[in-house]
């Protein structure tokens, strides 16, 4: 039954989680550079760095840190940011929320606009409608995200001042004011990765036998498109959703960046450069985590969906 | 003399193509009587499917039809949406060939039963499934009301196709089109989806047009046939006429290339070459580059459908010459 | 009393008037104040970085300040001080009534402790500073510095940020077992006696600070500073973005401003844009060694080689296309606005024949080629290097440019492994004695890592680490820079100010030559 699919599922994530761990274990400890002379600058001389080291437990053996790291983890601790001196817990259970609102924002904006258009650009293919609509998204897709961002922020923000410049807000109502133009852009992308293949999907639907079916047993238009077209092209959203779900947080990193939200994209960012071992190797844990949630999320609500979908 | 349940004159289907127009339909003319079962026979590519599909104006553009299909004192083709919906599904219902890609995945079949129902019985709720059970019974299927919550794929290719009858039919229609039903099932099978559309029509009072390919289940199932080549009909005829002595050159290839049950063990005679490329036709009758009785008035223009006995047409020029066959629908291995 | 005396008198009266109201700050308010990146770690004495140094003055005392043009002290905490004749002793007078930002009292007794904290060797970066303290005594309002030999930087380093005072009983009232995590759970809510109190930190996001109400310093009204209620920073590390929100009125002020941008926001009629003087040189640091560490020969290592790279280099130009005319020519290691800078060093000249002809004499008539480093994603950078290498190129060098992120750039560099890199210095100690000991002298960095070592300059500087004579040590300081340029281990290129942005109701803001951002006396007009 279900339940046992979950849990066998959630079990695969551990031997995921160790595969995770080595390789950015490995990685960030073996690029050149160290925290503490990053952090210092010109100004490290090398007992203040090696005497740092020591007290940070950098100048262990790579297999023993890494022994201690995983001591660590299986007590819940993620150990300690170097730069910022605080738990590496607290940072994200600080900071993820903010990308997560950002995130399914984002999911939210790009849904609304990459399924309506599909539909449109599928329903009126090979006429201009169809052609302007991709032409546009194929036109968004190649805009860095930078650039999207900035050019929102200058004219809504600024020049319009129809939304704040920036920043997180206080409550609920103040997330979802400021996040509109980082969540605009983010959906933007990812409702320009969308529409094409959900374009496809309707059309493949649209031409399937069971629409003409639908329409030979005299059905209206909109109950064929609700009901029939819709619902299957819905599941192929789901699918692809879930499968973007790395460039929607990828797109946060950026994006947090212009607009100046404290989320864990910018923290991330922040911590290679600054080479804080113990932030990078949380955050990536962390990441593994929430994409193997959400590529189980999209499974299960794909084969809730579509009744032919095994869970094998 | 009853009227005609439905009249189809002059009907041509266009379909625009890379290559140049693919004329599938030209000028097609029938009658279809109330009660009537008829079979439109035909190879593939004779465009059999296309002209049944025309009839409820199913194609979409850029697929143009022309002509006139007249049900209930309209023209089905010159109709308004709405006016087309009521006759689609309420009074003229289609099954297709493939029920797996016919039936929608997503639903159940009790859903897709509900939908018929609901857009032209006015049925809801319990009323709805009481009647969607009843049907899933009529047309055989058992345990019919557990069965309303199962999915398309959850049944068995037999059963399928039994399912999507009773969808068709939830409206009580006047008049089934069949698209090749029997034509993705196995033999066994296809006898009973057969005699199940019989006993349909005897207890609905419905006509029916059947598209196949098989003369085996035109012999087994229908009173008039109407033979289909190269995107004209080529003759119509009682089915017993037909089988006995076939008033076209093709219909006697037809004959000949099945296996014979009768008296002689004869060997098959398949029709040599291959069906016309109805992009480029030559001029004349579509059938000259394969016929044995072929000369040259066959090719100076396209043979007219005449009238050539009481109750048949045929368009063959040399239609006078052709044998008897001397077997009956029994005998041609049904 | 006669006509012309009551004029006067009347005339006096009305100017005091004037002039009382001229200077009448508005009290009051909250500012808010862009920065590009977030503090990580506010201790005086354990912190890392800049970002935490400018900013630690508004929530730390220390016994003297630097004066607002950052080349001297004023007293801070202390009211007074003395250094002995024999320049081994500083005594300093503490201020009565002096309190931190709980209200508690400042005692000798903090003092003493926080400058021992600061230069106990095991704790932190900045050790170096204060390096010639022998002890600390403190009693009553009396402090007594007594230094091991006689150090003519300790009067400034007294003024540095790392000897900022701390509340001893409340630091170690804090949890964790050593001086470290003590330090970690004191500096989330940090007491000082600076003018402001941290309220609120958000991180990454925003810091408030408010208003200290025990702050000793007093204000033009004769009330105690600052004039602001609230201070916020909020974090924007998007140039562009900053500059938005300052735009819209979401700030009003915005630091770190590109220099690209300096010349569009001097002509805004709503924005003040001001450029602080500060001590910051941009320079080129080569490898002056024999071989590299790949062991192939260096070009660099012949003085004839940098000098003539020196050379090729036209500074205007440079000035003009990387800090867009802001900024002004290098004429020695250190910035014209560190103390014992001599004004009087000619730098060098664009003079590309004289270095074609040094560059034959080296032998490199037929050119050489010469790869920099430097930090990718970085504008000025790209900017700089791409300048440099069209003038080498004129003159038959040809630079090659490798792009590195900031952290391996700067592991690559502590092991000597470069021919070139792009650098950038700041002083923290009003005193010239931090960027030599740095750049001139072969110690613990090997003279920022060009391995450059000069025994004549090693010889001044030690003799100007005990020099108590200003006028002495000024002459040690003007041979030590003449002999640097005249050796060329690295190339100057320019200094560049601090470029923030203000509206134009910001009154009192500074920001001095070592970075530090003064907040003290700034206030909002109406």
């Amino acid at each position: 039954m279900h339940t046992s699919y979950v849990l066998r599922r959630l079990l695969q994530i551990i031997p995921l989680f160790l595969a995770v761990m080595v390789l950015v274990f490995t990685l960030v400890h073996l690029i050149p550079g160290d925290p503490v002379s990053t952090l210092l600058g010109d100004r490290a001389t090398p007992d203040i760095v090696a005497r740092a080291n020591k007290e940070l437990g950098l100048d262990k053996p790579l297999l023993v840190q890494f022994g201690l790291f995983v001591n660590q983890l299986l007590h819940g601790n993620l150990g300690e940011s170097i730069n910022l001196k605080i738990p590496v817990l607290r940072l994200i259970g600080e900071r993820l929320p903010v990308t997560l609102f950002l995130t399914v924002y984002a999911a939210v904006l790009g849904v609304a606009m990459a399924v309506p258009l599909a539909m449109l650009a599928a329903v009126r293919r090979n006429t201009w409608v169809d052609a302007v609509i991709r032409a546009v998204f194929q036109v968004g897709l190649s805009l860095p995200v930078f650039y999207v961002a900035l050019q929102l922020l200058t004219l809504l923000g600024a020049r319009l001042g129809w939304f704040p410049i920036g920043g997180y807000g206080e409550n609920f109502g103040e997330h979802l004011f400021h996040l509109f133009l980082p969540a605009l852009t983010l959906g933007l992308n990812l409702a320009a990765i969308l529409v094409r293949t959900l374009r496809n999907s309707i059309i493949e639907v649209l031409t399937a036998e069971y629409v003409d079916f639908a329409r030979a047993k005299g059905l209206r238009g909109s109950v064929i498109m609700t009901r029939h077209v819709l619902r299957n092209a819905l599941i192929a959203t789901v699918t692809l959703l879930g499968l973007n779900i790395g460039a929607l947080i990828g797109g946060a990193v950026i994006t947090e960046t212009v607009f100046a939200i404290p989320g864990v994209g910018r923290l991330m960012v922040d911590a290679i450069f600054g080479r804080d071992y113990p932030v990078i190797q949380g955050l990536t844990l962390m990441f593994a985590l929430i994409v193997s949630l959400v590529f189980l999320a999209t499974d299960l609500i794909h084969a809730r969906l579509d009744p032919r979908a095994e869970l094998s | 003399m009853t009227a005609p349940l439905l009249k189809v004159r002059d009907l041509n289907v266009r379909i625009p193509t890379p290559g140049g127009v693919l004329h599938a339909v030209r000028g097609v003319n029938f009658d279809l009587m109330p009660g009537e079962m008829l079979g439109l026979v035909g190879e593939s590519g004779s465009g059999k499917s296309v002209t049944l599909r025309s009839l409820i104006r199913l194609h979409r553009p850029p697929i143009q039809m022309t002509g006139t299909v007249e049900y209930g004192g309209k023209n089905l083709l010159d109709s308004s949406e709405s006016k087309l919906r009521d006759v689609r599904g309420g009074r003229i219902s289609m099954i297709f060939q493939e029920p797996m890609s016919a039936l929608n995945p997503v639903l159940t079949v009790g859903e897709q039963i509900g939908e018929n129902l609901r857009e032209h019985k006015g049925l809801r709720g319990k009323a709805a499934q009481d009647r969607a059970a009843e049907l899933l019974d009529l047309t055989g299927i058992p345990s019919p009301r557990a069965r309303l919550a199962d999915y398309p794929h959850q049944f068995s290719g037999g059963m399928r196709q039994r399912a999507m009858i009773a969808i068709a039919l939830a409206s009580e229609p006047q008049l089934l089109l069949a698209d090749e039903p029997t034509t993705a099932l196995d033999v066994t099978i296809q006898d009973q989806i057969l005699r199940l559309l019989l006993r349909l029509r005897e207890e609905m009072h419905m006509s029916v047009i059947l598209v196949t390919h098989d003369l085996g289940v035109v012999a087994q199932t229908c009173d008039r046939v109407a033979v289909m080549y190269g995107g004209r009909l080529v003759e119509t005829a009682g089915v017993n006429d037909l089988f006995h002595a076939p008033k076209h050159a093709y219909t006697l290839g037809l004959m000949r290339s099945l296996p014979g049950a009768g008296e002689h063990r004869r060997p098959l005679q398949p029709i040599p070459g291959g069906p016309p490329d109805l992009r480029s036709l030559p001029p004349g009758c579509p059938f000259a580059p394969r016929c044995e009785y072929v000369t040259d008035d066959c090719r100076v223009g396209e043979p007219p459908l005449l009238e050539v006995a009481p109750g048949r047409f045929s368009a063959c020029v040399h239609y006078s010459e052709l044998p008897a066959l001397k077997s009956t629908p029994e005998e041609v291995g049904v | 009393m006669n006509v012309k005396r009551m004029s006067r008198i009347a005339l006096s009266l009305a100017a005091a008037l004037t002039v009382g109201q001229a200077f009448a700050a508005t009290r009051g308010g909250q500012m808010t104040f862009g920065r590009y990146a977030d503090s990580l770690f506010l201790d005086p004495v354990l912190n890392d970085a800049n970002l935490d140094i400018w900013i630690l003055t508004n929530l730390y005392d220390t016994l003297l300040q630097p004066t607002a043009d950052g080349k001297g002290v004023q007293p801070g905490l202390a009211s007074a001080y003395s250094l002995s004749k024999d320049g081994k002793t500083v005594s300093l007078t503490l201020r009565s009534g002096i309190k931190f930002a709980d209200g508690s009292p400042i005692t000798a007794a903090d003092v003493k402790w926080s400058l021992d904290r600061a230069r106990n060797p095991d704790n932190g970066a900045w050790v170096g500073l204060v390096g010639s303290i022998a002890s600390v005594a403190a009693s009553g309002n009396k402090v007594t510095v007594t230094l091991k030999k006689p150090d003519p930087s300790i009067i400034p380093a007294l003024a540095t940020f790392n000897t900022g005072i701390m509340p001893q009983k409340l630091f170690n009232a804090a949890p964790g077992k050593n001086d470290a995590e003590k330090a970690k759970a004191f500096a989330e809510k940090p007491i000082g006696s600076g003018p402001f109190v941290l309220s609120e930190w958000k991180r990454g996001s925003y810091m408030v600070l408010k208003r200290n109400p025990y702050y000793w310093k007093m204000g033009e009204d004769k009330k105690a500073l600052p004039y602001l209620d609230t201070l916020r920073f909020e974090i924007i590390p998007d140039d562009n973005t900053r500059i938005l929100k300052l735009q819209a009125g979401e700030l009003q002020g915005a630091e770190f401003i590109p220099l690209s941008r300096v010349a569009e926001l001097k002509k805004d009629p709503k924005i003040n844009m001001v450029l602080f003087p500060s001590t910051k040189v941009n320079d080129i640091i080569m490898n002056n060694r024999p071989k590299l560490k790949d062991g192939s020969a260096n070009p660099l290592s012949d003085v004839r080689v940098r000098q003539a790279l020196n050379y090729a280099v036209n500074r205007d130009a440079l000035i003009q296309l990387v800090t867009f005319g802001t900024g002004k020519p290098m004429k020695s290691f250190m910035s014209s606005g560190t103390p014992l800078f001599d004004p009087a060093q000619k730098g060098f000249n664009y003079d590309p024949d004289k270095a074609k002809a040094l560059l034959k004499a080296a032998g490199f008539e037929k050119g050489l080629e010469v790869t920099s480093m430097a930090t990718s994603g970085s504008a000025d950078d790209q900017a700089l290097l791409t300048a440099l290498q069209q003038m080498w190129g004129a003159v038959g060098i040809k630079l090659k440019i490798e792009q590195l992120d900031a952290a391996t750039k700067t592991a690559r560099y502590r092991a000597n492994d470069f021919q070139m890199r792009t650098g950038a210095w700041t002083d923290d100690i009003a005193d010239p004695s931090e960027i030599t000991g740095y750049y001139a002298v072969n110690g613990d960095t090997e003279a920022a890592h060009t391995g450059f070592t000069d025994p004549a300059i090693e010889k001044l500087f030690i003799q100007s680490q005990q020099e108590t004579d200003k006028t002495k040590r000024a002459a040690q300081y003007r041979q030590i820079q003449t002999l640097y340029a005249a050796a060329s281990p690295t190339i100057f290129l320019f200094e560049t100010p601090y470029a923030v942005a203000l509206l134009n109701n910001v009154k009192g803001f500074n920001q001095i030559p070592l970075g530090n951002n003064i907040f003290e006396a700034t206030w909002l007009a109406k």
